[in-house]
Formats: C-alpha cells, sequence, structure tokens
C-alpha cells in the first residue's frame, strides 16, 4: 500500500508499524508525526497515511525541508495552498501579519504591494525589525518572508495602489486580502478589484483599532464575494490608537478566511450544513 | 419601487436600525436612494455618507444584490433589489 514519508508517495507493506518504518528510515528521528499530529503511540499504519520522521534540533537538507515544515498542517492542506497565489493590499500591522501567516502555512506565491517605508511607529505592531526602518516594506518583510519559508515565492509592488493599477497587480492571484489603513483606500481597492476580478474574492477588514475584546472582530459575508473582518465601527483616530494585539486578531481572522477559500470551504461557515 | 437597505456599522448605529424598506420611484438610481435615506436621519447619519459639499464619501461601500457596486456610477436600482451599505473604517 501507499503512504507519505515526509510528503513522498512510497510503498510498505500492509500491517507495517509506525515505528519500525522509522526505525528503517530515519532510525535518529525523536519526533515522529502521523497525519498532522505527534505520534506518542505505535500504531499500524494505513493506507494514505501522512507520516513525518523529524530529528530534533537537526538542519534538514533543502530537500527535506518543505516537507517537515508542514508536518504539523491538517493532512491535505499543504498541497493545496502550495498551487495558490494570495495578493496583499497594504503591508502594515494587518498586510504584514497575514502574510507572515500565509507563509508559514506555505502558500506558494504572495504579490505584495505597499508605497511605503518602515517607521519607527510602526514596529508596535507590524512584523519587521529595528535594523528595517527606512526599508521599503515591500523589501523588509520579502526578507522576513524568506527567513520563514523559503520556499514561498513573492512578488513585490512598491507601488501607491490606485484604481488603475490595481487590476493589473492582482490579475493573478486567487484570493486578494485588504490590509491598508485609509477607509478611502480600502473602499477604492474594494470597487477595483470587484470590477475587474468580479468572480475572485477579497477579505477586508474594517474596525479593528484600541483593545476591545478580542470576540467583537467577526468575519463575516458582506456580498458573494465579500468577506469583511472586524467590528465595522472601532476607528483609529485621536485616543484610540493600532496596537499589536487586536490588529493580529483581525489579521488572522483575514488569514483563516483566506485558507478557507483556498481550501474550498465557506470562509464564513454560514453556507455548509 | 421597493427596495430594502441593510446599514452595518456605523450606518446601523447612525440610524438606530439595521434594515429598513425605503420605497423610491420608478426610475430611481442609487444616488437617489442614499439622498432618501440621508433625508431621513440626522446629522451624523448624513455625514457619515456625505462630505461638506454633499457629495458621497469615497469610504462608502455599497453592494447590490449581494455583488459590489460602482457607488460613482450610480447604477440602477430595480424593484425587490437589496442595499448594503456600509462605510470603511480606519485602521490597518
Amino acid at each position: 500500500m501507499q503512504i507519505q514519508v515526509n510528503e513522498v508517495w512510497t510503498e510498505i507493506a500492509v500491517g507495517t508499524m509506525l515505528f519500525s518504518l522509522r526505525d528503517k528510515i530515519r532510525p535518529a528521528a525523536d519526533v515522529v508525526v502521523r497525519n498532522g499530529a505527534p505520534a506518542k503511540k505505535d500504531i499500524v499504519l494505513e493506507e494514505g497515511d501522512q507520516v513525518v520522521f523529524i530529528t530534533r534540533g537537526e538542519v534538514p537538507g533543502p530537500d527535506e525541508l518543505e516537507s517537515l515544515m508542514a508536518a504539523r498542517h491538517t493532512p491535505g492542506v499543504h498541497a493545496v495552498v502550495k498551487k495558490a497565489a494570495v495578493g496583499i493590499a497594504g503591508l502594515g500591522g494587518l498586510g504584514s501579519a497575514i502574510a507572515v501567516a500565509l507563509a508559514r502555512v506555505g502558500v506558494g506565491r504572495l504579490v505584495l504591494a505597499d508605497f511605503d517605508v518602515v517607521e519607527p511607529s510602526n514596529l508596535n505592531r507590524q512584523q519587521y525589525f529595528v535594523d528595517q526602518i527606512g526599508m521599503y516594506k515591500t523589501e523588509a518583510l520579502q526578507q522576513n518572508l524568506q527567513r520563514i519559508n523559503p520556499y514561498v515565492e513573492i512578488e513585490t509592488h512598491a507601488v501607491m495602489l490606485t484604481s488603475d493599477n490595481v487590476p493589473e497587480i492582482f490579475k493573478s492571484v486567487d484570493v486578494l486580502t485588504e490590509a491598508f489603513d485609509t477607509p478611502d483606500g480600502k473602499a477604492m481597492l474594494l470597487e477595483a478589484f470587484s470590477k475587474s476580478c468580479p468572480d475572485k474574492p477579497i477579505v477586508m477588514a474594517s474596525g479593528l483599532a484600541g483593545f476591545e475584546p478580542s470576540n467583537t472582530v467577526v468575519t463575516q459575508r458582506m456580498g458573494q464575494n465579500l468577506i469583511m473582518v472586524g467590528d465595522l465601527v472601532t476607528a483609529a483616530r485621536p485616543g484610540t490608537g493600532l496596537m499589536a494585539p487586536r490588529v493580529g486578531v483581525a489579521a488572522h481572522h483575514q488569514a483563516n478566511a483566506v485558507l478557507r477559500i483556498l481550501l474550498g470551504k465557506d470562509p464564513v461557515g454560514d453556507k455548509e450544513s | 419601487m421597493k427596495v430594502t437597505v441593510n446599514y452595518m456599522g456605523q450606518l446601523k448605529a447612525a440610524a438606530g436600525k439595521g434594515s429598513e424598506i425605503i420605497e423610491c420611484s420608478d426610475d430611481a438610481a442609487l444616488s437617489d436612494l442614499l439622498a432618501a435615506a440621508a433625508g431621513q436621519y440626522g446629522s451624523s447619519f448624513v455625514n457619515i455618507i456625505q462630505d461638506e459639499t454633499g457629495a458621497i464619501r469615497p469610504s462608502l461601500i455599497v453592494i447590490i444584490n449581494d455583488v459590489t457596486a460602482n457607488k460613482d456610477a450610480s447604477p440602477s436600482l430595480s424593484d425587490g433589489d437589496t442595499v448594503t451599505l456600509l462605510t470603511a473604517i480606519a485602521g490597518g
């Protein structure tokens, strides 16, 4: 029968035990992951199982790294997201956190766009470092993402997004995420992308400032291809700042909505039986 | 004709309701509907959707029958349409 060992389909005999296979293939492995979860007990392997053997502390070779990075994914996820392309418009608190989450889950290609550079005031919530102050966010985030997952293809656009260039820049993505700061920019992106790519979903965020309760940030369907994250009311303004925890909550709502879309699931859950 | 209007977020708070049916003329367009909605409520509602000159704010998001509308084109409406209105909120 066939199973996947470190993401490579492998023929094994029916009745093969998990730990005996480990002892045969990677006897030094001290971490055994079966179907996305650590295996503590020996078990008879089944057709289609996905197993990964890891030697703790050992840096794997490039041919093995990607499969080991995805070892804790739910089985089947990595193969799907690896083929996907996601656009991220705006690389601030939302966009940089969305990018990190999607790179970690192994989305194959990310299209990143932002005209701005990293500033000290960004570091309270955005996924950059002190030594990146002054760099274009596209360049800084590309560096950081490649350190996290070198297998993600990254396309960058250090430009101001407008209704004129949005269609061309994001024409190849499967899903677009809106991660702008300004209300006008958010609405512009929605209208421009919906006009040029009416059948593709866009995941937006609106209402994520301050330190209101996390559970007031929700994922809602606003239209056939419009998913909206946030509480819809709490704006960034004098007296109400933007901070890592709640911006991060919203960003990860967006990233999870993207993941669900790529996996063919309803991003909100209201269309599932 | 009758159009169902859904108010979300700040507009819901300003209108004091989440949804209502607005009667419009048979040849009404989106701009007519927005003017009708604005006429029903006070300045807190109007200031969300219009600027000081009375122009529709760029931050307004309009969904007509589940599809994002180009609000500047003021598309025509039909009897039974559902229009969802919300404004994008600063922060990202």
